[in-house]
């Protein structure tokens, strides 16, 4: 044969080859892609969803809640002067502001009673319990929330058909960082059960603020993840305690001489599918919580009397019920629920104070529900949802009326989607503010918060990319930059997603948001990036990520770089070295501060919510 | 509540390919106990499901019981393939195993063991093969 013929045969034999091989990875790539836990619970009518797969977790080696909000579009890690992780804060004084946010975990709200969400404790959660999490954004689905919310955020735990067996991992890092955890899960005929075991001991960065005594935010956190279930019933334990150094705290300079929290919380919840449309579910919440504080001069009043000491013990007890029904009934799938939750306050004993000014110790949620998702063609569905909430009180504090609607259309086939709603939430003032604050905040009106949002997607077989444009307007703001008006929010997110081949993968978003009237700022402009690189080479695993972020106070340049490299030593243990925030340059916010002698602003102190650190991990399957 | 439903299609497209790898045989013929594997492979128009090991060209082994049928190699031809990876350990019979490990699907051969089943794979799925376990 000339040879010009057989270079000929041969290339085309090394291309078929070439082709050959990779058509096995594509079988194993779609089959990973669609057998993922994921598939069983998105639910597309939920909102605007950001997933966090179990492959993409598990890429980003992950460990902690806070490892994947630090990433996420518009609303991101950040901790308040308390060292909750506390996305909205603004740097004052309100003990909590992220109640706008809502957790979940296995559909089955995690809330922290008076504080509201349980973004409060579980903000820098241990997921190694967990498969995959799904972000929603906007108006969630009335059948989801008790309480309003626009950022719905759900943790899957893994099950053990896929991950049978146990695991320990140990991770040590610098500055006196150390985690252990335990995972063991088992499936038989009748039932599937997990248990999760993690301990966290985190020295943390310490912020300078101008004295000997720099701020502290070190914790101690153990915590227990726990399900069984059969084909109708499921129920979960969980328990944390976490002891916590707390930054400033109440100090109005941020200069405690004491600030320090610790907790103890308790979730309990039982499912019952009692037949194919109804189901029920309990669930029940407690904390206890314990604070102290002090500082050199006064910064509470105690009965009117200004204190340097603020100690006390609270505790609160949620109770939640909830009957939902789902139909089918031509072209409507029909939702319709009842939802009642009570917030109990147990006790709240201070030191000092031998009468509480108020006696407000109980509020109830009662929630009613429907909703019709229409489908108007193969590809297209319309639904309409409409929530009602009364809400309760003793103590002659205010009832409300919450009336909650959501109109939206979506669209989907293999290679396009779109999304929009149009909706309308209503927001109270939360149970803690309104029970420790002024009349004025107690007194406060529901905000009503009315949006549009959109969203468009395209999907091919090696990329995705989605544009995401919402607005949002609040009336009767439940925090109002006095005397401008209602505020408004402009957010629009960017993604794309590119798979190199089954081994290397690209991530990169890019979002803007826009408020006016916000934190007593006319407007306020926020951007942010995030690129990731994931690489697999034969026993070796690389991540590299960079979160970007600028806005309008400043214009400075942030930067937070993080980079793992793994080896996969066999099948049941591997070795990573992970360094986060390696620049140290990562987002920093303000702390505002005030003298306590003259009532003068002073320069706010500034801070990143991520620490710099260096850890090597080991990980045992069994 | 908890579903484990497998994804039709594409569990179909990828144990076709891989079955008609292993097997000689331009319809081999599947024996499993697992009952939505059963459901999906009914469907194949490449492979054949039956009821009785004996008859099988190829088990999927997914739990203890065919595990055990595996071991005794009665049936001197039959290939044994798993979906878990800790059966490979339990027996010296079974050439290979699709699993999940951190949420991603695999593939695993063992090469002396399809040696000894005079078994030879095509050059497709080489990168997913390893000499022992």
């Amino acid at each position: 044969m000339h040879i010009f013929f057989k270079k000929i045969l041969y290339s085309f034999i090394v291309l078929t080859l070439f082709l050959y091989g990779s058509e096995v990875d594509k079988l194993l790539e779609t089959y990973s892609q669609k057998n993922d836990l994921s598939q069983k619970t998105i639910d597309e009518n939920k909102g605007h969803l950001v997933l966090f797969s179990r492959d993409k977790l598990e890429r980003m080696h992950a460990k902690t809640l806070k490892d994947v909000l630090k990433t996420t579009p518009i609303l991101y890690y950040r901790e308040n002067r308390y060292g909750f992780p506390d996305p909205l804060a603004s740097g004052s004084f309100e003990s909590y502001r992220s109640n706008f946010i809502r957790l979940y975990i296995d559909g089955v709200e995690i809330t922290q009673g008076w504080l509201g969400s349980g973004l409060v404790l579980y903000g820098d959660v241990n997921i190694d319990f967990v498969d995959h999490i799904e972000f929603y954004y906007m108006t969630p689905s009335f059948e989801t929330i008790t309480e309003s919310a626009y950022l719905t955020i759900f943790l899957y735990s893994k099950e053990p058909p896929k991950e049978g067996g146990g695991e320990v991992n140990l991770i040590q890092g610098s500055r006196g960082y150390a985690s252990q955890t335990l995972n063991y899960g088992e499936k038989n005929e009748d039932y599937s059960y997990m248990l999760n075991f993690s301990h966290t001991d985190a020295q943390r960065q310490k912020v300078a603020n101008g004295t000997d005594t720099p701020l502290l935010r070190d914790f101690e956190r153990t915590q227990l993840f726990s399900y069984i279930k059969t084909q109708k019933q499921t129920a979960h334990l969980q328990i944390m305690k976490k002891n916590m150094k707390s930054l400033a705290g109440p100090s109005l300079d941020a200069t405690p001489l004491i600030s320090t929290m610790n907790y103890l919380n308790i979730h309990l919840d039982y499912s019952l599918a009692l037949s194919e449309h109804w189901d029920v579910t309990f669930s029940y919440d407690w904390v206890k919580g314990e604070y102290h504080f002090e500082d050199d001069l006064p910064f509470v009043s105690l009965g009117n009397i200004p204190s340097t000491l603020l100690k006390f013990e609270g505790k609160n007890s949620t109770y939640t019920g909830e009957l939902s029904y789902q139909n089918v009934f031509e072209k409507h799938r029909i939702d319709a629920g009842l939802k009642i939750r009570s917030k109990v306050l147990d006790a709240y004993d201070v030191v000092n104070l031998a009468e509480l000014p108020f006696n407000f110790s109980k509020e109830t949620f009662f929630s009613l529900y429907g909703q019709d998702q229409y489908h108007l063609g193969e590809n297209t569905l319309l639904t309409f949802g409409i929530q009602y909430n009364h809400i309760d009180r003793d103590g002659n504090q205010e009832m409300d009326d919450l009336l909650q609607l959501r109109l939206g259309y979506i669209f989907s086939n293999e290679v396009w989607s779109y999304k929009a709603y149009i909706f309308r939430s209503m927001f109270t003032t939360d149970s803690n503010t309104r029970y420790l604050l002024s009349y004025e905040s107690r007194e406060r009106k529901p905000q009503v918060s009315i949006g549009i949002t959109q969203e468009v997607a395209y999907k091919s077989e090696d990329f995705n990319l989605r544009l995401m444009l919402l607005t949002m307007q609040d009336e009767n703001g439940l925090i109002q930059n006095e005397g401008k008006g209602h505020t408004k929010y402009f957010f629009t997110i960017f993604n794309y997603n590119y798979n190199f081949d089954l081994d290397n993968k690209m991530d990169l978003q890019f979002s803007y948001a826009h408020y006016k009237d916000i934190f007593y700022l006319d407007t306020l402009d926020d951007y942010s990036g995030y690129v990731s690189f994931s690489n697999q080479y034969k026993d070796v695993d690389f991540y590299n990520s960079v979160v970007w972020h600028q806005d309008s106070l400043t214009y400075e340049h942030f930067f937070d770089w993080t980079s793992s490299i793994s080896w996969n030593v066999n099948h049941n243990l591997s070795f990573t070295l992970k360094g986060e925030n390696i620049l140290d340059k990562a987002r920093d916010s303000g702390l505002i501060r005030i003298d306590p002698r003259s009532g003068n602003f002073l320069t706010p102190l500034s801070m990143s919510s991520i620490d710099q650190r260096i850890m090597l991990e080991m990980e045992y399957r069994f | 509540m908890y579903v484990s439903a497998l994804d039709k299609q594409s569990t179909l497209a990828l144990y076709e390919h891989l079955f008609v790898s292993l097997s000689d045989k331009k319809m081999p013929l599947i024996y499993v106990e697992h009952k939505e594997y059963k459901e999906i492979f009914i469907t194949s128009k490449k492979m054949k499901t039956v009821s009785n090991s004996a008859d099988a060209d190829i088990i999927l082994i997914t739990n203890k019981d065919t595990l055990e049928t595996c071991n005794k190699k009665l049936y001197k031809n039959t290939i044994c393939f798993t979906t878990e990876y800790h059966f490979l350990k339990q027996s010296k019979y079974i050439v290979g195993a699709s699993y999940w490990k951190k949420g991603r699907a695999q593939l695993l051969f063992i090469e002396n063991r399809l040696k000894v089943s005079q078994i030879r794979l095509s050059e497709a799925y080489q990168k997913f093969m390893i000499e022992t376990l």
